[in-house]
């Protein structure tokens, strides 16, 4: 049951000690007598962890064999079903290759939680090279400086467009109501304000975008570039 | 941000459909530009304000 229990701590604690419970009547039930022809029958506690999981998982439905079983019944009805179906070294023996398959899968999950380091070879170790970062910050900066400035002076030439056609829509908006005489000539002004109120607001949006994305872009890429340029890998021994 | 843009875009677009519809509207009701041009805008000497503000900014 401490091998069990072990192998459930994946598990949910209120699903675990459901399981845990059920599996604790069984023994209960069969007594200290029957404890080893239970195990027997139940196998391994990997295998009897990987149905219980499976079960709570909704995958299967729970084993019939580990139902507990009503307590009127006594002890020949638990004898019974400990004795139905299989013998206990058939029902080993053709559950084999399933509980190393199953040992495997847990082992397999608990060893998820805490990787082991050592498999891997050691990871290689980078080496900055003096030379070639002096090199390339030069035309880094030459080019660098300027797209920036670039993509700024775009960003804030549209958001100025956006704003003024913010502003423009909503004077236009407002300019509606002094007119005077044809309502349709007011309606005319409204819609153009709304339209104009619209592309200004897709403009300043665009704007705020273009600024952020572009500088991230031409940053983040002359560091990459210069991370792949500047730095040798060496594998250490 | 995506959602922020996402927004944007939407209320952007129901009031540019919304705008061209009123236009649509009006123009099928009668109303003119050139109409409103010669009315409002002349009286507002909207070009001349244009002008000045251009002059702002040329040096």
């Amino acid at each position: 049951m401490i091998e069990l229990k072990n192998y459930l701590s994946i598990m949910e604690p209120k699903d675990r000690e459901t399981a845990l419970s059920r599996y604790e009547a069984i023994f209960d039930e069969a007594g200290e007598e029957k404890e080893d022809e239970v195990i027997a029958r139940l196998g391994s506690p990997a295998k009897v962890a990987i149905a219980i999981k499976r079960e709570f998982e909704g995958r299967v439905p729970a084993p019939a064999d580990t139902q507990p079983v009503p307590e009127g019944t006594g002890d020949e009805s638990s004898g019974s079903a400990l004795e139905d179906e299989n013998s206990p070294e058939e029902d080993v023996s053709s559950t084999a290759p399933e509980v190393d398959e199953a040992e495997k899968e847990v082992q397999a999950e608990n060893t998820q939680e805490s990787p082991d380091t050592s498999l891997g070879q050691p990871a290689p170790e980078k080496r900055l090279r003096p030379l070639l970062l002096v090199l390339y910050i030069i035309p880094a900066v030459i080019i660098g400086i300027p797209l920036v400035a670039l993509a700024l002076a775009l960003s804030v030439a549209l958001f100025a467009a956006g704003v003024a056609a913010l502003g423009g829509g909503v004077q236009v908006f407002i300019l509606g109501f002094s007119v005077v005489g044809l309502i349709s000539d007011s309606l005319l002004l409204f819609g153009a304000g709304l339209v104009i109120f619209a592309v200004g607001l897709v403009l300043a949006w665009f704007a705020i975008w273009l600024c952020g994305s572009s500088l991230r872009g031409i940053v983040g890429g002359i560091f990459s570039l210069g991370r792949r340029a500047c730095y040798k890998e060496v594998r250490s021994a | 941000m995506k959602k922020i843009w996402k927004v944007t875009l939407i209320v952007s677009l129901i009031l540019f459909v919304s705008g061209c519809a009123i236009m649509g509207v009006a123009t099928l009701t009668g109303g003119s530009f050139s109409r409103l041009y010669d009315t409002v805008f002349s009286e507002l000497d909207i070009m001349a304000r244009i002008d000045e503000l251009i002059g702002y900014f040329s040096w």
